[in-house]
């Protein structure tokens, strides 16, 4: 097809949909539908509700400026999201009052006679005041998200850290991006030359998960920690997904660790922990004490645990001299005494095993280490990286990010540190990052506090940025039991650069807000078809309340509760026990039934971690309120239409 | 009634049914017909199945039992609706719009273009006498303005068949007037108008016809001259009679045997015919109660 007829086709297509859309706004059905929706906005404009929630808003807004805790390490993200938070509490009481009251109200004070006794059916009825409240919705939202950016750039003025328009996440130690990688997945083939500094050479995948982007420049020595883990199940493809916790002491200078499990279990999740790897270059073996996560189906207790504990052959490796050991390491059980990884109530199994290395696997200062066997009970396929920096220094080059106008304002970059000193577990450091505009050569130092497991704000001043070369940054004064970086299933090391525009992170946040608040909106405008506005309203809180229980319960529950319950209930001691299994499992499905969860519309994960909100979720989140509204309104029609105005 | 019926109802019944509560026959077979350009008058008590009438011929509420039509279409059609105008007995429209956001509102439900909703807002509001009010909101409206904007609302889409329930309460004698005026010109325009008031002068002065309930029943039905008239009494008009001529025509009516002959306009009153219907109506039912029958609700 030539150019010119591609043109027309798509004039005509363009043409096409333009002509739809006036035959559909001329025709009466939507007039009327519009002329209510209307109505039922301004009704909420002059009735000074809209005005009296923004104003609550702002004062919740004012309010969290002067939030006393922590602060400090994430001012602006902890503050969006109590933005958020309140946006979506104060939207959710609205949308139940509202929705629960704006039909019985009309037809109390007898305004519905006006309205029934003109050409307007009883599905327009219900769809024009349906959509009036998703719109009073969207302007709440609107003013809402409007006070959400003044709040948040006046935290952001007020201190170095700033949010910025890209997340930048680095965790090569050595890395070269081409400027052709349009932001797929790129994949560093093994044994190529990565540091031009003549040291050993790497072999690390890079993955850039943005689009669009031109990353260009090398990053040698970079120190890596791999921190993100989840304890969904769900969420993760089987063992594909474990990740790793991982801590060094500080004599650890000069070495690296590779470590890979190859064989996990397939449905439960595991972590492993080196607690305490001491490599001393004096030649002499050493213990090394390996902990062993696990998120189980089902709880074992007493002989049965010791009987279960995982068995697992390790491949350790010196990738200088090809020195293989083979070791068998039998995990014992441990009490759940440490805070499972997310910080969640309740932490999983943990095993915990100590092995001494010999020196001669760690002579070149690194060694690698795969299982290679694995408790027969848990088959499954898995991987698990580590890596130790080597340098307390490392750098990022001449990254220029793509579609930004003038240059990058604004970047944040999200370090994650997490080291022990002896020890004791220090979550918190002082680095200097310095930025260089490559073009110009001019540079500045800033200071930059880094807490464990946080996103820390890096201010790029517009001068230091150049459109075309990018910016250089280093970051110095790391010790060598720092890490930093972020866990990826595909590799221990990659180079992610997401894209954390604040509008676009804003603007869907505020997306799925309106999403979940004109999905309580439908819910209560049906209820409110068949109920009083009280029992109308209560129910659509109740359903919240529902919502928020699964979500809690959901997290909190183990697969085999879900999928296999009796095989649960047998394995229990008491008929009490088994009770509680039982229970459990026809609440979590009731309410899954019931209450439409937080999950596919919660956007703070994302904030928190600095990042815009992925539009597979906002897609996702999309489908599910509309076939949620579809439902509840489809139900409240039919009873609408049969209802008799008395 | 000779014209081509605009509103008919047959054996229209509505029963009131409520969980745990007793049933309540509202209307019980109503039979009538309304022709096109009538002003007809529905009259009865309190609770005696007007409102019920008017909300099922509406669409408001759906009957028991029985049919009812209006303008060729069963009640409560979409389309026919378009032709409808509707006077509630209270304004129930929304307070926080003014006249003209209220009218153009209405407008908006019927798909009245633009341009022509703009000039026929003009027109209602100087039709009710709101011109110094019209951006005022309706919140700040006497009873009587918002009775005529009420009526402004029920005429914007220009309807063939108007229902007007209780059109002159809350207005002045002046008001009431032009009202009554203000009806009285809709059906020299063609316009069918269906009144519903306890206001008996009133219906007098407009209406063509009435029909009277009682306890969900017809009692009456028919055009006011007929139910008005005493057919046991003559009545003479005749102009000019000298006192001489009157004792002359007074003698010879005697000689014919009539005894009583008066020199006046014999008219009954609408109000004695109204509470004679009733009357009857109430010794009906109290001889009813007397022999225990049983009344089937359709």
């Amino acid at each position: 097809m030539s150019q010119s007829s591609k043109l027309r086709a798509s004039n005509r297509l363009i043409s096409d949909v333009r002509l739809s859309l006036r035959r559909a706004a001329s025709h009466k059905g939507v007039q009327r539908v519009a002329a209510l929706t209307m109505l039922t906005i301004r009704e909420a404009l002059r009735s000074r509700v809209l005005l009296g929630m923004t104003l609550l808003m702002c004062l919740f807004g004012a309010a969290s400026l002067f939030w006393p805790a922590d602060l400090d390490r994430e001012r602006v993200i902890l503050i969006q999201r109590l933005c958020y938070l309140t946006l979506t509490f104060f939207g959710v009481i609205a949308a139940a009052f509202l929705g629960g009251s704006a039909l019985p109200r009309e037809i109390s004070s007898k305004r519905i006679y006006s309205i029934a006794t003109k050409p307007v059916s009883r599905l327009e009825m219900l769809l024009g005041k349906s959509l009036g409240l998703i719109g009073v919705m969207c302007l709440f939202l609107i003013l809402g998200g409007m006070v959400t950016f003044i709040v948040t750039h006046i935290a952001g003025a007020r201190k170095t850290y700033q949010g910025g328009s890209y997340t930048l996440e680095v965790i090569a130690p050595s890395a070269q991006i081409r400027p052709d990688d349009k932001g797929k997945p790129v994949h560093v083939e093994k044994g190529q030359t990565l540091a031009p500094d003549g040291e050993r050479e790497h072999s690390y995948d890079v993955t850039i998960a943005r689009r669009d982007t031109t990353i260009v420049g090398t990053i040698p020595k970079a120190a890596v920690k791999l921190h993100e883990r989840s304890l969904r199940p769900q969420r993760v493809a089987g063992a594909e997904e474990v990740s790793s916790r991982c801590t060094g002491r500080s004599t650890v200078s000069r070495n690296e660790l590779l470590l890979t499990a190859t064989e996990v279990a397939r449905n439960d999740v595991w972590w492993f922990d080196v607690a305490e790897l001491d490599l001393p270059r004096s030649g002499r073996d050493t213990d090394v004490r390996l902990r062993f996560w696990g998120l189980r189906h089902e709880p074992i207790r007493g002989k049965r645990a010791q009987r279960e504990r995982p068995h697992v052959e390790f491949l350790f490796q010196n990738p200088a001299t090809q020195e293989e050991v083979r070791k068998e390491i039998d995990f014992s059980l441990q009490e759940p005494r440490t805070p499972s990884p997310r910080g969640t109530s309740r932490p999983p199994n943990h095993y915990e095993a100590v092995f001494t290395l010999p020196h001669s696997l760690f002579a070149g200062g690194k060694f690698t280490a795969r299982i290679v066997d694995y408790t027969p009970k848990y088959p499954a396929r898995g991987r698990i990286f580590y890596s130790q920096t080597k340098s307390p220094t490392w750098r990022i080059s001449r990254f220029n990010v793509g579609g930004l106008p003038r240059g990058a304002q604004t970047i944040q970059v999200r370090f994650l540190v997490h080291y022990t000193r002896g020890l004791d577990l220090i979550d918190h450091t002082q680095v200097t990052a310095e930025i260089r505009n490559p073009a110009t050569g001019k540079s500045r130092q800033f200071p930059l506090h880094l807490r464990d497991r946080t996103t820390s704000y890096l201010h790029f001043p517009r001068d230091l940025v150049d459109a075309r070369e990018g910016v250089e940054l280093t970051i110095s004064g790391l010790r060598p039991y720092h890490s930093i970086g972020h866990y990826s299933k595909e590799s221990p090391v990659y180079l992610l650069l997401t894209p954390g525009s604040f509008w676009a992170s804003t603007a869907r946040s505020l997306f799925l807000i309106l999403l979940y608040l004109s999905l309580f909106t439908v819910l209560a405008v049906a209820a409110s078809t068949f109920l009083s506005p009280p029992v109308a309203i209560l129910l659509t809180l109740t359903v919240v309340l529902a919502g928020l229980v699964k979500d809690f319960l959901l997290q909190t529950r183990t697969p085999a509760e879900l999928e296999s319950p009796a095989l649960l209930a047998r394995q229990m001691g008491t008929l009490l026990e088994q009770l509680g299994v039982w229970v459990k499992y026809f609440l979590v499905k009731l309410l899954t039934l019931l209450g439409p969860g937080f999950e596919p519309f919660s956007s703070t994960a994302f904030v928190r971690r600095g990042w815009a909100v992925p539009w597979s979720t906002v897609y996702g989140a999309t489908f599910y309120a509309m076939l949620y509204m579809l439902v509840c309104f489809s139900f409240g029609f039919l009873l609408f239409r049969s209802r008799e105005f008395e | 009634m000779n014209a081509e019926p605009v509103i008919e109802t047959h054996d229209l019944t509505k029963v009131y049914s409520g969980f745990m509560k007793p049933d309540v026959l509202a209307l019980d077979r109503l039979t009538m017909q309304v022709g096109r350009g009538e002003v007809f008058g529905l009259l009865g008590p309190n609770g005696s199945g007007k409102t019920t009438t008017t909300k099922l011929l509406l669409g408001l509420i759906f009957p028991t039992a029985g049919s009812a039509t209006v303008l060729g279409a069963p009640a409560g059609d979409i389309a026919a609706k378009a032709r409808i105008g509707f006077l509630p007995e209270e304004s129930y429209l929304y307070r926080f719009l003014n006249a003209e956001e209220t009218l153009d509102f209405y407008g908006r439900i019927f798909s009245i273009p633009r341009e022509r909703r703009r000039r026929r807002i003009d027109e209602l509001i100087e039709l009710v006498r709101l011109q110094d009010a019209r951006k005022r909101a309706l919140r700040g409206y006497s009873k009587g303005m918002s009775r005529r904007i009420g009526i402004a609302q029920a005429l914007i889409n220009d309807p063939e068949l108007i229902f007007l329930d209780e059109p002159t309460s809350g207005l002045d004698p002046i008001g009431r007037q032009e009202v009554k005026e203000l009806i009285l010109r809709l059906k020299g325009l063609g316009k069918t108008v269906m009144l519903c008031t306890h206001l008996l002068p009133d219906v007098q002065d407009v209406c063509d016809r009435v029909a009277i309930l009682n306890n969900g029943r017809l009692c009456e039905q028919g055009s006011l001259d007929e139910l008005l008239m005493l057919k046991e009494r003559t009545e003479l008009t005749v102009d000019g009679l000298t006192e001489k001529q009157q004792e002359r025509l007074r003698k010879l009516l005697t000689d014919m045997g009539h005894d009583e002959v008066r020199m006046i306009h014999p008219y009954d009153t609408l109000s004695s015919l109204f509470m004679r219907i009733i009357e009857s109506e109430r010794q009906r039912v109290e001889t009813a109660k007397q022999q225990p029958e049983h009344v089937s609700k359709q």
